[in-house]
């Protein structure tokens, strides 16, 4: 055989020997990241091998973090990822969801039916599903002024499911507020102008939006004011600092005075550029209460930074690339790349620019802004993996907010969505197919209620009795979800819980994709050893 | 100030960079113990180049690497990858977790245990803590070697795993990134396809470019990168995007670029199935990072145990440890000029920038990628005839594929010699003054013997040798004396061990870069695997680039570029050959 060929020492394992191994694999990934679902789920504390120390409640986290070897669960991994990086969340229920299609598909293979027949039937009730999911969505209306209540309750459940309560509901605000500020009518979200800067310092608690921008430096000159109020704003990007031009390098020189001269005209370039900033400072602020600050991409030298100072300019140097355009979305004006553009015109605004200090880090707040387009979310926390954990968190909850403005709908969430595609496919579509493909409807329909089933054993409470009293509610025509405080069913549009309709409909397209792949495998070759471990 | 990022990126170049901090936190020592050391001098060099100053929370001053060292999770052994000097170790207690009130669940790697020699720095911490109120301290140097001090570091030789295994230096908590998703010893990282992409996908480019940025934004006029990059897997791929971003920002910063490998991963092997990956990864790496950086600098002998250059040396191939002090030590001669005190006194000369030497030594944008040779450790200077001088012909090449020593027409020249000895048997020290007039004394010899010169040098000669940290390998042979002279009677008794740093505290160093047409061979056989591999028709190696990622297109413009810097170096072989007719 040509595969043995090429690599005598790799084992070919049969099909059905193959199946089995897929099989459990997705069982493996699924048991891992089963107990991260829903707001009653565990948290991990991974601690790696030098003492350092990863925390999460997040599937796309955790498969980050886990050091998979098995090829079957790589490939699940990398779609579930795939999966985050597109809507940004439902990184466990798509391994949930791919791990029980292939339980139930093992039942039916081990009685003997054949593979192709279940796929033919998961991809049936995939369409069918997709329907479903288009009646069951509900609509939300974001012409002019979106609902900001409607907004905040998928935030709001997205980070319920991440932080503790009373932490979740208060950067639900923000991240909806960040959001709204942002946005632009008829032009995509581009969630990058909302700056997340973190600090380690004090508690959780202290965690804010900042309407304006912090930025991680300061002032690199002990005379430059701490605070600045009514400030112009100067964002640009132009060399204030004396650079060696190539031509000037070393050993072209005839003499050393030739050398010298070159250095002085060097340097006076550079002082030319810095007394044309002055001078606009001069020009706007001369006569007035406003002041100048200057934000630049480049470098500062310090003989530059002196002349600044002498003006009682605040100048900070080697901004982030991203935070140019932040600046010009938050205080206005233009960024500017050379300082012939330098006109009152290019200048943003801001209330105040002030420094704040901690140990050797330096922060600078631009506040105070008029109409601004850009914020930034300062998470404070303790420590660093507190701070990656309440990051991670804003930034599913600000995909949440986005997603909502750019679907324009909303699914019910607690399991009711899921439930309610079960019924619809058990009592509605299976009757419709012919044949044995109805199993693999049936095994698509029965895999859907991972989702409740897990919400429900992550509470505590018995599966059995949760699933039939959801199910009889639906039969009602009741959409209900999982209390899971009480296990109790109930109507998650009065609880405010919804979830993502493009998270939703990228779970069902993607999951039954890959267990389709992973069924079909006809025989798998093991060349390494670590393959045959199962993770 | 004169600022230097150092960036290192990949598995062995942290294996070199773990060394040249040794060095310099030798160096800091010695200024620190506030008197001079007559063997070695350590004033004249400007540590501040390399350094930072910084202070934690609790105020307390801190003096850290300016260093970016980038690799993959779990590479930093027992040692937490953000440090120990600004945050103790973090609480692996669920009670500790503020953020979720439900339920939670611990998840340990096994953990690494730290090494002897971890444990004794520890112990040495805690101690000098405990001593800060007392009114003296013991010199822990000038005491007896005891013997569990030599058994501490003969451990060494057999247990290091890891580049921070003997990494004495603290850094910086932002100084180590190690790549998220990517784990040691579990992802596949052995070619360029594996490291291509990475760069850009998810928030590692970013948060890379963040790090650096921290660290250029303190500096007032930065010098120039100084790059020590693990060419030999996905790094490359890793380095060339990072090197890019950074060209892309800082514009005219120069990079000073040092590929290592160690002698284990030079590709010569005959075994069919990697024969092609091998020779594509070696083409794509270095047309790739050859265009970005001013000047590129191979390392990485095959054989470096039995090379020229460890005549002295008894090196084991198989061990990084071994190998990279080596590479270590010939990077940190090579850029003393760069640290040396423009105005310092008469211990040392020719002190430059970075930006300076690189444009002389590549002399034109299209040859960027020159040859190092070394002595390690360097020859005393030789009496004969009445005339002193110093033995050039002493270096040795560390660039693969160079031949022998002297080769080639060298077009210009950076040549840096440390702590050079005015004879052999007692150790004692020249004046740079004396290296110097040996140096000329030296050029004038070989072109009596009608031995072309390079037609651009620069010279700069430090008095002060490579101080040998503790710890430091066990690499010397018996013919090495105290001082890294080279004894001529071995000492019977130890002549089987090595020696390291207890044995030896000083070694003279001598290095030079140089854009020579022995260079040649290296950089034609990589332009001609791609032609012949990837470009000339469709063969595995086309889809294998395919694989990597790259179009059709972007192969012929890597094509391109190495046919232009095997063109730039043959033009040179023509000039020279037409200029002695």
């Amino acid at each position: 055989m040509a595969i043995r060929m090429v690599n005598p020492n790799a084992e070919v394992l049969n099909k059905s020997a193959a199946l089995y191994m897929m099989i459990n694999a997705a069982k493996g990934l699924q048991e891992v990241l089963k107990t991260n679902l829903g707001p009653k789920g565990t948290i991990k504390m991974l601690v790696g091998g030098s003492g350092d120390i990863k925390l999460t409640k997040d599937g796309n986290t955790l498969l980050k973090e886990m050091q998979i070897q098995n090829p079957t669960a790589i490939m699940i991994a990398r779609t579930a990822v795939a999966q985050d990086d597109i809507s940004g969340d439902g990184t466990t229920s798509t391994v949930l969801l791919i791990g029980e299609l292939m339980k139930q598909s093992e039942r039916f293979i081990a009685e003997g039916m054949h593979p192709r027949v279940l796929v033919d039937g998961f991809e049936i009730a995939k369409k069918a599903t997709l329907d479903y999911l288009e009646k069951f969505k509900t609509p939300v209306v974001i012409e002019g002024t979106p609902d900001k209540e409607i907004i905040t309750m998928v935030a709001r459940t997205t980070l319920r499911t991440k932080l503790y309560e009373e932490l979740a509901d208060r950067l639900t605000d923000y991240v909806v507020n960040a959001v709204l500020c942002i946005r632009k009518p008829d032009e995509p979200i581009d969630l990058f102008m909302v700056e997340i800067m973190h600090m380690r310092h004090k508690m959780d608690t202290d965690t804010k939006l900042v309407e304006g921008l912090v930025l991680d430096h300061g002032a690199r000159h002990p005379d430059m004011p701490k605070r600045l109020e009514n400030v112009y704003i100067l964002t640009c990007n132009v060399s204030l600092e004396y650079e060696k031009s190539e031509v000037n390098a070393g050993f072209f020189y005839n003499d050393a005075e030739q050398r010298e001269k070159m250095v002085a005209a060097e340097r006076r370039s550079v002082d030319e550029k810095v007394r044309k900033v002055i001078a606009l400072k001069k020009k706007v602020c001369d006569g007035t209460d406003k002041t100048f600050c200057v934000i630049n991409q480049k470098g500062i030298d310090p003989i530059s930074l002196d002349l600044l100072a002498k003006e009682g300019i605040v100048g900070l140097r080697r901004a982030k690339r991203r935070n140019m355009e932040r600046l010009v979305l938050a205080c206005g004006g233009e960024a500017v790349n050379s300082v012939e553009d330098l006109t009152p015109s290019v200048l943003g605004y801001a209330g105040v620019v002030y420094e704040h200090v901690l140990g050797e880090e330096k922060y600078t707040f631009v506040e105070g802004v008029k109409n601004p387009h850009s914020c930034t979310i300062l998470i404070k926390g303790p420590n660093d993996h507190t701070i990656a954990q309440i990051k991670d968190a804003v930034r599913d909850g600000l995909r949440a907010v986005k997603n909502v403005i750019e679907d324009q709908a909303l699914v019910l969430g607690a399991g009711a969505f899921e439930v309610g595609a079960r019924q619809y496919l058990m009592n509605t579509v299976k009757k419709t197919v012919e044949g044995r493909a109805q199993l693999g409807v049936e095994a698509f329909a029965d895999a859907l209620l991972v989702i409740p089933k897990t919400l429900a054993e992550n509470s505590g409470l018995d599966t059995q009795d949760v699933l039939i009293s959801l199910q009889s509610e639906h039969d009602k025509g009741n959409v209900v979800g999982l209390n899971q405080n009480t296990g109790e069913p109930m109507d998650p549009q009065m609880e405010g819980i919804f979830d993502n309709y493009s998270v939703k409909k990228q779970i069902i397209n993607s999951a039954p994709v890959i267990a389709a792949q992973l069924l079909l495998v006809d025989e798998v070759i093991r060349a390494g050893r670590n393959m045959r471990k199962p993770q | 100030m004169r600022e230097i990022l150092t960036l290192q990126v990949g598995g062995y170049a942290n294996f070199v960079g773990s060394h040249f901090w040794n060095f310099q936190d030798e160096i800091l020592g010695l200024k620190e113990a506030g008197f001079e050391d007559p063997m070695i001098p350590t004033h004249g060099l400007n540590m501040d180049v390399l350094y930072r100053e910084g202070e934690t929370r609790e105020r307390q001053a801190t003096y850290t690497p300016r260093l970016l060292s980038i690799d993959l999770r779990g590479s930093s052994g027992a040692v937490n990858p953000s440090g120990s000097l600004y945050e103790g170790p973090p609480q692996a207690e669920l009670s500790s977790i503020q953020t979720w009130r439900g339920s939670a669940a611990t998840f340990k790697a096994e953990r690494h245990g730290k090494n002897k020699f971890l444990q004794s720095l520890d112990e040495e911490e805690a101690e000098y803590r405990e001593q800060l109120g007392d009114e003296e301290m013991k010199d822990a140097q000038s005491e007896e070697v005891n013997e569990s001090q030599r058994y501490i570091y003969q451990s060494l030789e057999e247990e290091v795993q890891f580049s921070t295994d003997y990494l004495k230096s603290h850094l910086h908590p932002s100084s180590t990134y190690q790549l998220p998703g990517c784990w040691q010893g579990v992802t596949p990282f052995e070619d360029y396809g594996t490291g291509q992409g990475l760069f850009s996908s998810e928030d590692r480019g970013e948060e890379i470019r963040d790090r650096v940025r921290l660290f250029v934004e303190e500096c007032d006029t930065i010098q120039g990168f100084q790059c020590v990059v693990d060419d030999s897997g996905g790094f490359s791929a890793i380095a060339a995007d990072l090197l890019e971003d950074i060209v892309e920002e800082y514009g005219r910063t120069p990079i000073f670029l040092f590929t290592v490998r160690p002698p284990r991963k030079v590709y010569d092997s005959q075994a069919a199935n990697k024969k092609i990956t091998h020779a594509l990864h070696d083409s794509v790496s270095l047309a790739r990072l050859a265009s970005v950086a001013q000047l590129t600098v191979p390392l990485g002998l095959p054989q470096l145990a039995t090379c020229s250059l460890a005549e002295h040396l008894a090196i084991k191939n198989e061990k990084d440890y071994h190998t990279s002090a080596v590479y270590a030590a010939a990077i940190n001669c090579i850029t003393l000029p760069f640290r040396i005190e423009a105005a310092g006194p008469s211990a040392s000369l020719g002190g430059t920038d970075m930006g300076t030497s690189l444009a002389l030594v590549s002399c034109s944008a299209s040859r960027r990628i020159a040859m190092m040779q070394a002595s390690f450790p360097s020859p005393a200077l030789v009496e004969s005839k009445g005339e002193i001088f110093y033995d050039l012909r002493s270096l040795s090449p560390l660039t693969p594929s160079t031949g022998q020593t002297g080769n080639g027409h060298r077009v210009a020249e950076l040549l840096v010699l440390q702590g050079i000895q005015l004879r052999g048997t007692t150790g004692e020290r020249a004046t740079a003054g004396q290296v110097h007039e040996s140096v000329v004394k030296a050029h004038e010899i070989l072109q009596r013997t009608g031995s072309q010169l390079s037609r651009f040098s620069h010279l700069a000669i430090s008095e002060s040798p490579l101080a040998v940290p503790l710890p430091f390998p066990f690499i010397f042979r018996s013919s090495i004396g105290k001082f890294g002279n080279i004894v001529p009677e071995p000492l019977e008794a130890v002549k089987q061990q090595g020696r390291g740093g207890l044995d030896v505290n000083s070694v003279p160093v001598a290095a030079s870069v140089s854009t020579s047409d022995a260079v040649l061979p290296y950089i034609k056989k990589r332009a001609l695997d791609l032609q012949r591999l990837a470009l000339s028709r469709a063969t595995a190696g086309t889809s294998l680039l395919q694989d990597w990622g790259f179009e059709q297109e972007e192969v012929e413009e890597l094509g391109e570029s190495l046919s232009n810097m095997v063109a730039a170096y043959s033009e040179m072989v023509e000039n020279s050959s037409s200029d002695t007719d």
